[in-house]
């Protein structure tokens, strides 16, 4: 049948993608292909890299060290997580719970530190954790302990660092899959004889599960990503994935080898999106914005 | 003969595996007022986004003053919606609204303020040019989407539905302005409705629409007296059915048997045979029940049929009463009134007199007009 | 049943813990000593010496050229690409849906690393232009999802009336839809602002030698040594933030044209 006016029509919709098209082959596709390509290349003398095909760079990841930073990731990113969702969920769940005027007032408060500059936060808690900080001429003055507690480039700083950095946005997810909670099944459930605790634990948990589980996500990947917190925090004693391939890029030039982490860790975060996609069956991540 | 200015030929659309439209034809005069009448679902939206140009059907023609339209975009057959939410552009003020597809057509300033200026005359909303869609009540904003049609002077004018979200009192008023602004501008109007009491009120013609099929095509009064099927008889007027063997045919009455009793009905010139099935339809202001204790002799052309009754009700200023017959049928008496001595589980006996009653299904459900 | 204090308490708790190293970082702005665990009494000093220091103010002029570029190239591209694959059904569209939102589902420090080797192998100068190509890649996402979500939610009615009314799909695009949309777009370039604002670690790797953005002088100074004039620059910041995070409430409490009618039918 034909319809060449219509076509016509189409082809403006069709148009107007073109520049999205473009961009995405050129400067997402292109380079996630590259990396990949990279990965099985090996390092130039000096700059660059030789084309030639190995498996030399994932070899050399299978050693110890590498391997144990992977794991050293793996535990901050899941420590972080464990404590985010023990700090971020109870705080999002009570704040819905609020009565509107102080639920604005509350969303309020939280914007400003999350729109804060994320250094700017990081750079107060240095100066807390400091030798002889905050927190030292506190404790010392208090009488707790006698000597400065050297906080600040140890694990634990790094931690709190995480914690501080990614809770907002646990906080927000939770809130806003509790927002839309209806109180009244709560209620009902208190009639029909259940306590509190097994309300919540039968009600509310499930019907806040989906904020729950996409701020799990919102928090475990990035924090297998943002080693500059491990950096600023951690100095040289916490050393990320993240610092491995900052490392490998810039200073050893071993791109190829880069390439090889960061594909390896593509591919860890890609499987744990997808696991949570099966468990969730969510097909768009719009809700995360 | 009067001037055909839209034509559908042989009109199909399938949508996913539903056949929503089942080769319709329809020819419509210059000037008249003409509307799809039928539930949702039947396919009356369809048709109407058809001839708007919308949607595209799969096969058939739709031609606008003899020209072939089918494949025309929407923006450039001269033919203007009203749409069923109205669809005003809530961020353009009602002169804006208004004045869209003037300004679309780089007409002058003046000449489009003109227009719009009286447009609202039309609408008798004179004054409101300033003011935006989200400060108007529903009948306003009707009337703004009714002016913002007709500004174009398009040649025929669909309405879908109107009148649907308004309250009872403003539909009413609302039925009698839009049929005077009809007749004054003398446009074409494709109107919408499954509303039976407005299609009878306002339209020269009403196309009663089932599955995708027309039922019928026909003058108020047509539709009303001599409805074709049972589905119009049953759609507009809320007519009984009853379906039997043909047993006799003297002096133009035909005689129909039932396992209740014989119904009776006048013949109409199409021949039938001893035997064959008929089916009549009976409106319930016409159906007199008397109870069997109380039989008399019936005239013999009168319709003699036993059942019981069911229920009694009051509705609409009129007693009804439901008679169920042994087949599980059910017939419906209505009469003005609150109250009659028969009460559920009376026997009693239906009749009616044979002018009363019409056959139909007497031919292929759709018809071609 | 009495109503328990505990939860206030709990929210009020966090809230001071979020709000403790911002408020020292102001705090110690004013403190005229140099080392900061010692107050040495009231001070503008700092604020004085940022003024005068030209990097400062170069690294802020780039950031915030930055961002502008770049959430106002990613709102061009994104809107017209929402609007685009709204409306039609090609064979690849769901692949190029995925691959443009993945930048900000992959883990930062890949991105960084990825436009990086990429970038030397094509041979771009490194500074603004790969910034703002690195930059513009991650904001899409924001305004795509943020425009796709407003166009699901509209009445399709809107547009089918202007066709009616004699609108091609360009002008019904641009009369009707666009307005519309708006509120998505415009708060879409809010979020991508911010995000190209704050970004450290991408930056890192694409920035070139001679070109800082703000994030990046920030990390750098807190790396090698600190002088309060970084708790100056905080500090501004912050009340730069401040005054966004109520402009845009404000804005936002202002009911739009689309919430007005439909609460009124």
């Amino acid at each position: 049948m034909k319809k060449p006016k219509r076509h016509k029509q189409k082809g403006v919709s069709f148009i107007f993608t073109i520049p999205l098209y473009i961009f995405t082959i050129l400067f997402v596709a292109g380079p996630l292909v590259y990396m990949f390509i990279l990965s099985f290349q090996n390092r130039a003398k000096t700059w660059g890299v030789v084309n030639e095909f190995t498996f030399q760079n994932y070899l050399n990841i299978l050693e110890p060290i590498y391997l144990k930073t992977f794991l050293i990731s793996i535990r901050l990113a899941l420590i972080t997580t464990v404590l985010v969702v023990l700090i971020g969920y109870p705080f999002g769940y009570l704040m819905a719970k609020l009565t509107a005027k102080w639920r604005t007032r509350v969303n309020l408060l939280l914007m400003i530190p999350f729109w804060t500059s994320s250094l700017i936060r990081l750079y107060g808690w240095i100066i807390i954790l400091r030798s002889n900080g905050v927190l030292d001429q506190l404790l010392m003055k208090l009488g707790i302990i006698n000597a400065p507690l050297k906080l600040l480039y140890t694990y634990p700083a790094v931690v709190i660092g995480m914690v501080y950095s990614l809770v907002p946005f646990m906080i927000f997810s939770v809130y806003s899959s509790a927002e839309k909670l209806d109180w009244s099944l709560v209620e009902a459930a208190r009639d029909l004889g259940a306590s509190s605790i097994q309300a919540f634990l039968t009600v509310s948990l499930k019907m806040t599960l989906p904020g729950l589980l996409s701020g799990i996500i919102l928090t475990f990947i990035p924090s297998m990503g943002l080693f500059f917190i491990a950096d600023i925090l951690g100095g040289n004693k916490v050393v990320l994935i993240g610092n491995v391939i900052q490392e490998q890029l810039m200073k050893a030039h071993n791109w190829p080898f880069a390439a090889a982490l960061a594909v390896v860790l593509t591919v860890l975060t890609s499987l744990m999106i997808y696991f949570y996609r099966k468990i969730t069956k969510v097909k768009d991540l719009e809700g995360l914005l | 003969m009067e001037d055909i200015i839209l034509q559908l030929e042989q009109i199909k659309k399938s949508f996913d595996d539903t056949q929503v439209l089942d080769s319709i034809d329809l020819s419509i005069k210059s000037g008249e007022f003409i509307t799809l009448l039928g539930s949702s679902g039947c396919g009356k939206t369809t048709t109407l986004r058809i001839i708007a140009g919308l949607e595209a059907p799969d096969s058939g023609r739709v031609i606008l003053e003899g020209k072939d339209v089918t494949n025309e975009v929407p923006n450039k057959r001269n033919v203007n919606t009203v749409f069923q939410n109205y669809a005003l552009f809530p961020h353009m003020s009602v002169e804006s609204n208004i004045g869209y597809s003037l300004r679309l057509k780089r007409a002058g300033k003046s000449e489009i303020k003109k227009a719009v200026t009286k447009a609202l005359e039309t609408v008798q909303l004179t004054g409101f040019e300033k003011r935006m869609p989200g400060e108007l009540s529903g009948g306003q904003r009707q009337r703004v989407a009714i002016a913002r049609a007709i500004v174009n002077n398009p040649k025929v004018l669909l309405l879908d539905e109107p009148l649907g979200a308004l309250d009872l009192q403003l539909r009413r008023q609302l039925q009698i302005e839009l049929k005077r602004l009809q007749k004054r501008l003398g446009i074409t109007f494709v109107y919408i409705t499954h509303d039976q009491e407005e299609a009878l009120n306002m339209s020269d013609r009403i196309v009663v629409m089932h599955n995708g099929r027309f039922e019928q095509i026909g003058t108020p009064t047509q539709i009303y007296d001599t409805p074709k099927t049972s589905y119009v008889a049953k759609f507009v007027g809320s007519a009984n059915i009853l379906t039997g063997i043909v047993k006799g045919i003297e002096n133009n009455i035909v005689y129909i048997e039932t396992k209740d009793g014989i119904a009776t009905v006048l013949h109409k010139d199409k021949p039938l045979n001893i035997g064959q099935k008929a089916t009549l339809a009976i409106r319930s202001e016409q159906v007199n029940l008397c109870p069997t204790d109380q039989e008399t002799a019936a005239l013999s052309s009168e319709t003699f049929i036993r059942g019981t009754v069911k229920e009694k009700s009051f509705s609409a200023g009129m007693l009804r009463i439901s008679v169920a017959l042994s087949n599980g049928t059910e017939f419906t008496a209505s009469r003005h009134g609150i109250d009659s001595n028969l009460v559920p589980d009376d026997e009693v006996i239906i009749s009616w007199l044979p002018g009363d009653s019409i056959l139909v299904d007497l031919e292929a459900p759709y018809e071609k007009a | 049943m009495k109503k328990s204090k505990l939860p206030n308490i709990y929210l009020g708790v966090i809230l001071i813990i979020m709000y403790l190293p911002i408020l020292l970082v102001i705090l110690y702005s004013f403190n005229y000593s140099k080392i900061s665990s010692i107050w040495e009494g009231f001070s503008l000093r700092w604020y004085k010496e940022l003024f005068r220091d030209k990097a400062v103010f170069e690294a802020l002029i780039n950031s915030i050229i930055l961002g502008i570029l770049s959430s106002l190239s990613a709102a061009v591209i994104g809107t017209l690409g929402a609007v685009g694959m709204f409306r039609s059904n090609f064979k690849g569209k769901g692949i190029i849906e995925y691959i443009s939102t993945l930048p900000i589902m992959v883990p930062e420090i890949i991105l960084g690393m990825v436009f990086l080797v990429f970038f030397a192998l094509i041979g771009l100068p490194f500074g603004m232009t790969t910034l703002v190509i690195a930059h513009t890649a991650f904001c899409i996402p924001y305004i795509y999802m943020q425009v796709k979500a407003r166009l699901v939610g509209l009445d399709k009615s809107y547009v089918e009336a202007a066709k009616d009314l004699g609108a091609g799909e360009f002008r019904a695009f641009f009369d009707i839809t666009l307005p519309l949309i708006r509120p998505a777009i415009v708060s879409g370039i809010f979020l991508a602002f911010a995000m190209s604002f704050d970004d450290v670690v991408i930056s890192i790797f694409v920035t070139g030698v001679s070109t800082n953005t703000l994030p990046i002088k920030i990390y750098t100074q807190l790396k090698t040594g600190i002088t309060p004039e970084i708790n100056a620059l905080c500090t501004l910041m912050l009340g730069v933030t401040i005054l966004f995070v109520f402009l845009s409430s404000w804005i936002g409490s202002k009911k739009t044209v689309i919430q007005k009618q439909e609460e009124l039918s």
